[in-house]
């Protein structure tokens, strides 16, 4: 069953005559109850395409369909209602909760925007619930405190907490552990799986770890300079990458154990390009070590090579 | 003869609330070539050795404890001696090299700063090491002269560990040098690490929080808990065989793609506060195997298996 | 969401600095001086009750001026005429200011522009000449001078909110605000004032300041009501009254030193809750 249907979207942000493609054409269906991953290093275009997804930012070309139904060309107060549906966990546990608010007031807003408040016992008994269910203690003298009062883990679930209370079906997870300590990290990932079983919660999550994307999704989109270069199941992506840039992540992700043969190829790849200035052709060309002519000429095209498992190389 | 014996190193800092005990009885040694990894997560006081090192601590001080370099020791001697020390013998590279550098000088004149204000040579002899320590990090000498904005984020740490080796040091610490890198670009700084630290018989001390990080860089690891040293190891057995609780939690919290199906373990709680630590083992709040001795008596470190030393009351086990 | 917790935490940082609290017991106490007037005032400072321009004695602590009013007196109600102008045009330019600045800042774009321009063109005009012929034509009276003051003196306010509006828009927490579905008006109340009251507050402290120092300079030229007598009031009937000349002292020290502690104790508490907001963002 389709939940979200993105068709051929492009954003260029103006900066005088020169265009950043930071998402150039990127197409791709989450499923209902799924957790879609979107991989990528910094540059990749992910954190754009998380905000794209939403509505946050506009895309300059392109449809973003939820149910069925375009997003895109709905007004300000059909989107406002929509966002009941979709909601956003931030990267930074640091400045994504208002300093000045404490931990109810952050969580009863979504509800007070969307005068879902009833009165105040009923207001109290939502924002209670939605902290059990984020692991957090539903007691006054927890939601009386501020954000500094908070560890990152604490605060990371506040956050996690505000994007539930309105009973979203779907929710976009921008790195929301890549600020954590290792320990924490995992309590939040572990809550994201439960919450993903719990309340078939579908969810798009942005990361850069791959070893992460793995251990939380079900399917995994790998990015690169604003496109799509891989798309399938987790287990694929991981166990059988086709894409020399997928391959090139697999590689230079350091295992548990020393291994002297680690990264040995890596050696002279090149880093990723900055600026507006892409490399033509395929982007990934210049870092390629089976890059052949027709690489540096014409860009590859997403195109399904194996069942459910999309490519966009010339050389597959 | 290692090369830096560290013994019972407390460094606080003195604040309103009362005395941050960062680092409260720190002990390690490094010998010559080798590299030691300290891992630990936010708070746990690895920067603060770092800097203790290196005398530069602000807003507090070492309070106890010894560093010994070489035979020299470092605590004990007046600072115009230390800065002849400095940067000779024991450098740094600091966190995040992109706002380490000065915006408006170029790469080549900040390296010849950090040769010039540690010995007399000409201009021109310094733009010549230079350009010497930028080819051993792997950039074209020619980019001494660009600005740190207009190289990427890898190069600019690799010109920080180029200044580093300005004066041929004996021990580097390098603190989260790759921590804000991608993951190629980190793989590439790694293994230049690695080289340099055996092409020129460099002793390296790596913190950072990321034990596969480490797990690549590093002979030994000490693993750092709220200001102290919870378990220390040659690297191989330290990852294979941990003793410690919060070493095995650690390794849990991982995602391990090349297995299958294994779970990460999540640890509870948070890291304690430093000006009122948890009595007896600082851990004990948050073990999974928490006995009565360790809410009351510290764990002194003791050598287990060989080259292998825990701080934990619990018998040891096979990992 | 002031708490007493946080009311204690506030006060234990701003009572380290000897000014400010110095600051704030000068305010405090003209405040209750002024209320008091009545109460407090040895006499009446409608009445002649002594001989014109008496040196001060006990009878008269301040002696009297060319009417033979007790200048203390005198002094006491005219307080209340120079803190309530005073505190009235630093709320309005604080309200207006405020406004201002954050519907600027936030929805940006030709709102932004446009209120950027009016505030230039404000800006630009020269103020003194302004009031003058404002208050020229308007007749003299406190509320004229309310109005000349607040019309002139918005703008500066209007700009430095509207810079910590501009940092604090980017903030996650206010992009966390919009993907909740928050609406812009919501969004510029309940998440961009309450992390800039710091800045209104300590600007709006400086701005009783400048009221109270332009109000006196205003009717120091004749411009001031002359049946509300404020300090700057009195200050201009000694001075064509000719106590300069006379060398009577006890007329001309008393309102100027008001006025100088006064906004001394303004400034003092404006700066020290700058800092301690300045500090309190930069805690983390």
């Amino acid at each position: 069953m389709k939940k979200l249907f993105p068709l051929k979207r492009t954003s260029i942000f103006r900066g005088k005559q020169l265009y950043v493609r930071a998402v150039d054409g990127i197409s791709f269906e989450i499923a209902r109850g799924e957790a879609f991953g979107i991989v990528g290093e910094s540059g990749s275009g992910k954190t754009t395409l998380a905000r794209l997804i939403l509505r946050l930012i506009e895309p300059t070309e392109g449809l973003v369909f939820f149910r069925d139904r375009d997003i895109t060309s709905l007004n300000a107060s059909e989107m406002k209602k929509l966002r009941r549906q979709m909601q956003i966990i931030f990267q930074d546990p640091y400045s994504s909760l208002d300093p000045r608010k404490d931990v109810f007031s952050t969580i009863a807003e979504p509800l007070r925007v969307h005068q879902l408040a009833g009165d105040a016992s009923t207001l109290e008994k939502k924002v209670r619930e939605t902290l059990k269910l984020v692991e957090l203690p539903p007691s006054e003298s927890f939601t009386s405190k501020m954000p500094d009062e908070l560890s990152g883990g604490e605060r990371q679930r506040v956050g996690i907490a505000r994007a539930l209370v309105l009973g979203p079906e779907f929710v976009v997870a921008d790195e929301p552990v890549s600020m954590l300590d290792a320990s924490v990290k995992a309590g939040i990932v572990s809550l994201l799986v439960d919450l993903k079983q719990k309340i078939g919660l579908t969810c798009a999550f942005i990361t850069h770890e791959i070893g992460l994307a793995y251990y939380i999704c079900d399917r995994i989109a790998v990015m690169y300079l604003g496109r799509i270069v891989e798309l399938g199941s987790a287990d694929e992506i991981i166990h059988e990458p086709l894409h020399p840039y997928t391959r090139l992540l697999m590689e230079a992700v350091p295992p548990l154990y020393p291994d002297e043969n680690w990264a040995s190829t890596i050696v002279q790849r090149g880093e990723l390009p900055t600026g507006a200035g892409l490399p033509c052709g395929c982007r990934f060309h210049p870092r390629c070590t089976e890059a052949q002519g027709i690489c540096r000429n014409k860009e590859p095209e997403l195109a399904e090579l194996k069942r459910d498992h999309y490519i966009a190389c010339h050389l597959r | 003869m290692p090369l830096l014996t560290v013994d019972n190193l407390r460094t606080y800092y003195f604040t309103q609330r009362g005395a941050i005990r960062a680092v409260d009885g720190v002990s390690f040694t490094v010998d010559k070539g080798q590299s030691l990894g300290i891992a630990g997560e936010s708070g746990c006081g690895k920067s603060t050795v770092a800097l203790s090192l290196m005398r530069l601590i602000k807003g507090g001080r070492v309070v106890e404890g010894s560093i010994i370099l070489d035979g020299l020791s470092l605590l004990e001697m007046p600072q115009r001696e230390f800065n002849h020390v400095r940067w000779r013998k024991i450098s740094l590279v600091p966190q995040a090299a992109m706002g380490a550098l000065n915006p408006v000088y170029r790469i080549g004149d900040q390296i010849v700063e950090a040769i010039r204000a540690h010995v007399r040579v000409s201009k021109p002899e310094a733009w010549a090491r230079a350009g010497e320590l930028l080819r051993q990090v792997e950039i074209d000498p020619s980019r001494a002269r660009n600005y740190p904005h207009e190289l990427s984020g890898g190069m600019c740490q690799r010109a920080m560990i180029a200044m580093a080796l300005a004066l041929n040091p004996d021990l580097v610490i390098a603190d989260e040098p790759t921590t804000a890198l991608d993951v190629v670009t980190q793989a590439q700084v790694l293994k230049l690490l690695r080289r340099l630290q055996r092409g020129l018989n460099l002793s390296v001390i790596f913190i950072s929080h990321d034990l596969s990080t480490l797990a690549q860089a590093s002979d030994r690891i000490a693993i750092m808990y709220a200001g102290k040293t919870v378990e220390i190891g040659d690297t191989l057995a330290l990852l294979r065989q941990p003793q410690h609780p919060y070493t095995r939690a650690l390794l849990g919290s991982f995602p391990d793609i090349k297995s299958t199906g294994r779970r990460i373990s999540a640890l509870p709680g948070s890291p304690p506060d430093l000006v009122a630590p948890p009595s007896g083992c600082r851990f004990h709040p948050r073990c999974p195997a928490v006995l009565g001795i360790c809410t009351i008596k510290e764990p002194a470190m003791t050598e287990v298996l060989p080259r292998h030393y825990v701080a934990c009351h619990l018998p040891s086990s096979k990992g | 969401m002031l708490k007493k917790r946080r009311l204690a935490e506030f006060w234990q940082i701003y009572s380290q600095r000897q000014s400010a609290v110095f600051g704030l017991a000068v305010v405090a106490s003209f405040a209750v001086a002024v209320i008091l007037a009545p109460l407090i005032a040895p006499y009446d400072p409608g009445q002649k009750v002594g001989a014109a321009f008496e040196a001060p004695s006990w009878k008269h602590l301040m002696g009297t001026n060319d009417i033979g009013v007790d200048v203390l007196s005198e002094l006491i109600f005219a307080g209340r005429i120079s803190l309530t102008v005073g505190i009235i045009a630093a709320g309005i330019i604080t309200l207006a200011g405020s406004a201002v600045g954050i519907v600027s800042g936030y929805l940006g774009g030709v709102v932004d522009e446009v209120l950027m321009r009016i505030t230039d063109i404000v800006l630009t005009l020269p103020r003194l000449p302004l009031m003058l012929v404002m208050a020229a034509y308007l007749g003299a009276g406190m509320w004229t001078i309310i109005f000349v003051i607040s019309v002139v003196g918005w703008t500066s306010l209007a700009r430095q909110v509207r810079s910590q509006v501009l940092s604090v828009r980017e903030s996650t927490f206010v992009e966390a605000a919009r993907a909740i579905g928050a609406g812009n008006a919501h969004i510029m109340v309940n998440s961009i004032l309450p992390n800039i009251g710091g800045i209104i507050i300590a600007n709006g402290v400086m701005e009783i300041m400048f009221a109270i120092l332009t109000e006196a300079g205003l009717s120091f030229l004749g411009l001031g009501d002359p049946t509300h007598k404020s300090w700057g009031v009195m200050l201009y009937f000694a001075q064509i009254q000719g106590a300069f000349l006379r060398g009577a002292w006890w007329w001309i020290l008393p309102p100027g030193l008001c006025i100088a502690l006064f906004s001394c104790a303004c400034n003092f508490i404006g700066t020290a809750v700058n800092d301690l907001f300045g500090l309190k963002l930069g805690k983390r």
